[in-house]
């Protein structure tokens, strides 16, 4: 290879071909949004980039009656602009909180997941939505859950060369060689006894996400009791987090605010808060507040009344 | 990070209100909403500003920048840097023209400087250099850097400007170290007035370090022509930039020349003067490899070695009657300059000092002040210096004195102001004009109306609170010594030529000067082209476009020179048409007399040129009342200015549009300082030093109804009854944010911003089963 280049490969094959040969010189490059800031201030060196924000297997949203798949270089405009995703709530909620205009048109579903902030609004709402990553390489593809990507991975995870440079920001179970093709998203059985949603909470509008809850709930036959929950988890601790403590104590309680109020005190069993930007104590308090009020809204989609 | 305003937000309104006292001049340029001259520019994107000039064969430079606060270079070694290809020089610290000694005095002071053919190489070489520093114990806390015992900062006090605006003498014994300024004041007899107060009410304030985020970064380019410096790069007050310049690098001042770029930067006082670390090493890097050199600022430079508005820390102590009068106040302010002066440590203490006495009645009245250096990075001149922090800490001591008394705080108010034609309790003069009661009254009725039907929902907090504020038009010497000059050359072709001192840093003033001649001379606004007369030009200026003087001096300059233009030309063409001077009148570029209609252009046959002059004998102070109602969310403490009304006396709006404008930005900014902004530091090293991590307010943290109140109280000696209105109507905007924070919590925020989290742990009666979190 010359010193520096910039490709633009048609297809995934030719990604993974590339990979397969120099992965640990070249760097994926989707929106930039999260790379570019550091090329710019130095962090990163990208000499050699592979830019897929142009394949078009990787920029489509399909639907069909089992689920929906979006390409990892969709962004999340047009996330937004599909109505495809309006069986996604809380996808919609997420994305429509996230930066700014810029960082929607041009920031991707893959490049987020791909670098794994802990500050990402889209991790916990896939992990609520029982997504499954879709990663390919040129030995093959594999599937995981969302929260697979991050709940093994430690400091320790080897990380793919380039990447293992400035990534650190959280560790995610990637290698070099691969790439993550798309994300699946199972259609939820529409007994109408679903609901989701998500709410963060920011310093100012546009700025970091301090603390960020989505909840996805199945309500009994009755209305009046919680099947089962998800309750993920933003900018709570080193990763994507999820609460499952939470979780096991909403399942089979009643939609009462009491019992919700009860299950999310346990929230500080899940997590091990931060201090970016606020202090830890605080972090954990708005995410107790946000999550009554993200489960609590749920139930209420869900056709639940609350007492 | 911003975020544009939700354009759907139906519910968001903002309103303005006009009402004016007498008679307005004819609507022919003042006193009309005319559109802004550099508008297309701006909103096109056109506009060529300091960032995106360039000019031939300029090399660009790149700073090596301290990343410990206080410490001595040992040796710096630039060999391997100059050695670089594509660089041309390096200098180190002591290589550098002027007053750069060898001390490290906070994080982002200059250790090196590289010139080289682009800034790329620049960067890379900085890299190259090798330096060894002798660390010294640094000091952060102004409080302690003033005592015994503190390291010093600067071991010879440097005489950059401070210390020739007035003696110091330094009264009280503590105060020992690194004493920038200081200012003791007093009149009546406050230890006995407190004594005898029915109430006594003693409360500490802090004011943070805030940066003002620009969002054109500082750019300049120096270049050298003999033994004159040319340095283009936005500056407000261009006069005493060029002095302090060439004090600092020891040459004649009329051997620096400062022109701005062809559209200035915004300012809000962080384009005011020069920073050390700025325009000096630009000239010096040029004067060395003879060729002119550009540096420009990397964003979290903005923040290092940009200025920041003076953190403070006040104490208060009040003594009032039963019957809601003040008796007494006690006022002791410090003041952190940072590393290095700017000449304004004194305008904080001064402003600290006087401002009350122009709001309210103080018989018995203390005040100490003392700006202190330390090794954190350098404070400035930003929008309403001092006046801005100073009212934070008294409006809101005032209300929490009203609750005391259990007054309420408009009425307590009310019963301390001075009224106008009153004199000052400092015997410096009557008040002139005071619009205050009238912005009382008219903010209050409007507020009333607007909040009236609002419900709030169980889990919502909702406080109302009033602020008032004032602040002096012009330098506030008020003496004379201010003065402005401007130059109108009528064209053959009726157009005409404004030579002012005036620079357009977005506040308008191109197009109110243009107003100003339209409405004097009979053109339309479209024919004066409006332009900053150069150094080298023989006319005076003192200071420039800083402190509210644009409108209120600098277009009192215009007038007087408009006038003279017009009774010249209507002197020609009187001659011209062979008519009397009274039978000529001109309108929109056309001469009506009873006899024909002409356009000028047909009847001049020379251009006409006239100088005006204006100087200030006064310093009126402008006054704002302004009402905020905020919502805040007891889960998380997030604050929402859901109400705002701004009334503002501006003495006369020439533009109402663009007072409108000033009155916004000032909410904004305000909201800012009230709840989000904050330089925060951990041992003199900024922790959020990027637009990523500072907040910044956007159009989303703007009260979602907003009203404008132009209060009218036709200003003697403005032009056409006009006075300062940027600066003064910064100050109560926070205050009143802060007032209606405490009326909805129950508890008072004394160090904003009032973020989430401090309001969240603030909350009264809240029963936490952890610790509450200590705040530094
Ligand atoms: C100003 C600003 C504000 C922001 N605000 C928010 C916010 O409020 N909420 C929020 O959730 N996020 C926010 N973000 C983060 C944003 O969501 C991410 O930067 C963006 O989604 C990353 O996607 P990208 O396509 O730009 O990734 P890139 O920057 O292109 O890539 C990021 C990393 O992922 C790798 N990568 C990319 N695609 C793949 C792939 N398919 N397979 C394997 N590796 C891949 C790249 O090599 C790189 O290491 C903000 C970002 C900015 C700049």
């Amino acid at each position: 290879m010359s010193d520096q280049s910039y490709r633009f490969p048609d297809s995934i094959e030719e990604v993974k071909r590339i990979l397969d040969r120099h992965n640990d010189e070249v760097t994926i490059v989707s929106g930039g949004q999260t790379l570019l800031p550091l090329v710019r201030d130095g962090t990163v060196e990208l000499d050699h980039a592979v830019d897929i924000s142009r394949i078009p297997a990787l920029t489509r949203i399909e639907r069909t009656a089992e689920k929906t798949v979006i390409g990892s270089a969709v962004t999340y405009r047009d996330i937004l602009a599909s109505e495809k995703s309006d069986r996604h709530p809380m996808l919609l909620e997420a994305i429509d909180g996230i930066g700014d205009r810029q960082v929607r048109s041009l920031g991707t579903i893959g490049g987020a997941l791909a670098s794994g902030e802990p500050a990402l609004d889209i991790i916990p709402v896939l992990y609520c939505l029982d997504a499954t990553v879709v990663i390919g390489s040129s030995d093959g593809t594999r599937r995981v859950d969302v929260d697979a990507l991050y709940r093994n991975a430690t400091k320790e995870t080897e990380l793919r060369g380039p990447r293992e440079d400035y990534i650190g920001l959280a560790p995610v179970e990637i290698d070099a060689s691969e790439i993550i093709e798309a994300i699946e998203i199972p259609a939820i059985d529409d007994d109408g006894h679903h609901g989701e949603d998500y709410r963060k909470q920011t310093n100012v509008a546009g700025g970091w996400t301090i603390s960020g809850v989505g909840t996805s709930v199945s309500l009994s036959a009755t209305r009046d009791r919680i099947d089962s929950a998800r309750v993920g988890l933003a900018a709570v601790g080193q990763t994507g987090a999820s609460a499952p403590t939470v979780e096991t104590a909403l399942e089979g309680t009643p939609t009462t605010m009491q019992e919700i109020t009860k299950s999310v005190e346990q929230l500080g069993a899940d997590i091990e808060p931060t201090t970016t930007l606020v202090t830890s104590q605080y972090r954990l308090q708005v995410a107790k507040t946000l999550a009554s009020r993200s489960i609590a809204e749920a139930v209420t989609r869900a056709g639940g009344e609350l007492e | 990070m911003t975020r544009e305003a939700p354009g759907t937000d139906s519910s968001r309104s903002i309103q303005a209100s006009r009402e004016t006292a007498e008679q307005p001049p004819s609507k022919r340029g003042v006193g009309t909403a005319t559109k802004r001259t550099d508008i297309a520019s701006k909103v096109r994107g056109t506009a060529i500003y300091g960032s995106d000039v360039s000019r031939p064969s300029t090399l660009h430079a790149a700073v090596l920048r301290a990343e410990t606060p206080h410490g001595t270079l040992r040796t710096v070694d630039t060999t391997a840097a100059t050695d670089c290809d594509g660089v041309v020089a390096a200098c180190s610290r002591s290589e550098l023209r002027g007053f750069f000694d060898d001390r490290i005095r906070h994080v982002g002071d200059v250790i090196a400087a590289v010139a080289a053919t682009d800034r790329e190489t620049a960067y890379r070489a900085l890299e190259e250099i090798e330096y060894d520093v002798i660390e010294h114990e640094p000091v952060f806390d102004a409080a302690t850097a003033v005592q015994a015992g503190a390291p010093i900062v600067h071991e010879n006090q440097p005489d950059l400007k401070q210390h020739r605006q007035h003696p110091i003498e330094v009264t009280n014994e503590e105060y020992v170290n690194n004493i920038d300024d200081y200012h003791a004041y007093q009149h009546g007899d406050v230890d006995e007035a407190l004594n005898t107060a029915d109430h006594v009410i003693e409360r500490s304030y802090t004011t943070p370090r805030v940066s003002h985020c620009n969002l054109d970064t500082h750019c300049c380019i120096a270049s050298w022509t003999d033994d004159q410096l040319h340095v283009e790069t936005t500056l407000g007050n261009i006069t005493q930039a060029q002095e302090e310049l060439g004090d600092f690098l020891e040459i004649d001042h009329d051997s620096v020349e400062i022109t701005v770029p062809p559209t200035p930067s915004s300012s809000f006082g962080g384009r005011s003067l020069p920073k050390f670390t700025f325009e000096p090493v630009a000239a010096s890097l040029s004067e060395r490899t003879g060729r002119p050199v550009r540096l420009e600022f990397p964003r979290d430079v903005e923040f290092l070695a940009g200025e920041t508005r003076h953190k403070t820390e006040w104490e208060l102590t009040m003594g009032v009657t039963d019957d809601g009068e003040i008796t007494a106040l006690q006022t002791s302010v410090i003041a952190d300059t940072g590393g290095y002066p700017n000449g304004v440590g004194h305008i904080v203490l001064s402003n600290g000092r006087d401002r009350p006495l122009d709001m309210y009645r103080i018989p018995n009245y203390e005040y100490e002040g003392v700006s202190v250096f330390t090794n954190n990075v350098p404070a400035g001149e930003y929008r309403g210096i001092g006046v801005t922090q100073g009212t934070f800490a008294l409006e809101s001591h005032i209300d929490e004195v009203a609750r005391t008394v259990g007054m309420d705080p408009l009425t307590f108010r009310s019963r301390n102001l001075l009224e106008e034609g009153e004199d000052r309790s400092n015997g410096r003069g009557p008040i002139d004009t005071s619009g205050v009661t009238e912005c009382l009254e008219r903010g209050q009725r409007t507020f009333e109306r607007i909040t009236d039907d609002r419900s709030s929902s169980s889990n919502e907090l909702v406080g109302r609170g009033v602020a008032l504020g004032t602040h002096t038009t012009g330098s506030g010497a008020g003496d004379g010594r201010d003065v402005s000059e401007a130059e109108l050359t009528m064209r053959t072709d009726g157009t005409v030529t404004a030579k002012t001192a005036g620079v357009e840093l977005g506040q308008g003033s191109d197009t109110v000067m243009s107003q100003i001649v339209a409405h004097e001379v009979g053109v339309p606004p479209e024919a004066v082209r409006v332009e900053r007369f150069p150094a080298s030009a023989a006319l005076d200026d003192s200071l420039g476009a800083v402190a509210s003087r644009s409108t209120y001096l600098i277009g009192g300059a215009v007038r007087d020179a408009g006038t003279q233009l017009s009774s010249t030309l209507v002197d020609r063409i009187s001659t011209a048409l062979d008519c009397s001077p009274a039978d000529v009148r001109i309108d929109d570029g056309t001469v009506h007399t009873d006899r024909s209609t002409v356009s000028i252009s047909d009847l001049l046959e020379e251009e006409i040129t006239v100088v005006g002059r204006a100087t200030a004998d006064d310093a009126p102070a402008s006054y704002g009342a302004h009402f905020a109602e905020v919502v805040v969310d007891p889960g998380t403490g997030h604050v929402d200015v859901r109400t705002f009304v701004a009334a503002q006396d501006v003495g006369f709006a020439i533009n109402p549009k663009m007072v409108e404008g000033q009155l916004e930005g000032a909410v904004l900014h305000g909201v800012e300082f009230a709840i989000c902004s904050e330089l925060r530091a951990d041992n003199g090293i900024p922790e959020n030093s990027s637009l990523a991590d500072y907040s910044v307010a956007s159009p989303v943290e703007m009260p979602n109804q907003l009203e404008c109140e132009i209060i009218e109280s036709a200003e003697r000696s403005g032009p056409y009854g006009a006075k300062g209105l940027g600066t003064p109507s910064l100050p109560p905007v926070a205050p009143a944010i802060g007032n209606a924070i405490r009326d909805a919590i129950g508890n008072r925020i004394t160090n904003p911003p009032a973020t989430a989290e401090r309001v969240f742990f603030a909350m009264a009666g809240r029963d936490f089963d952890e610790e509450v979190p200590v705040d530094e």
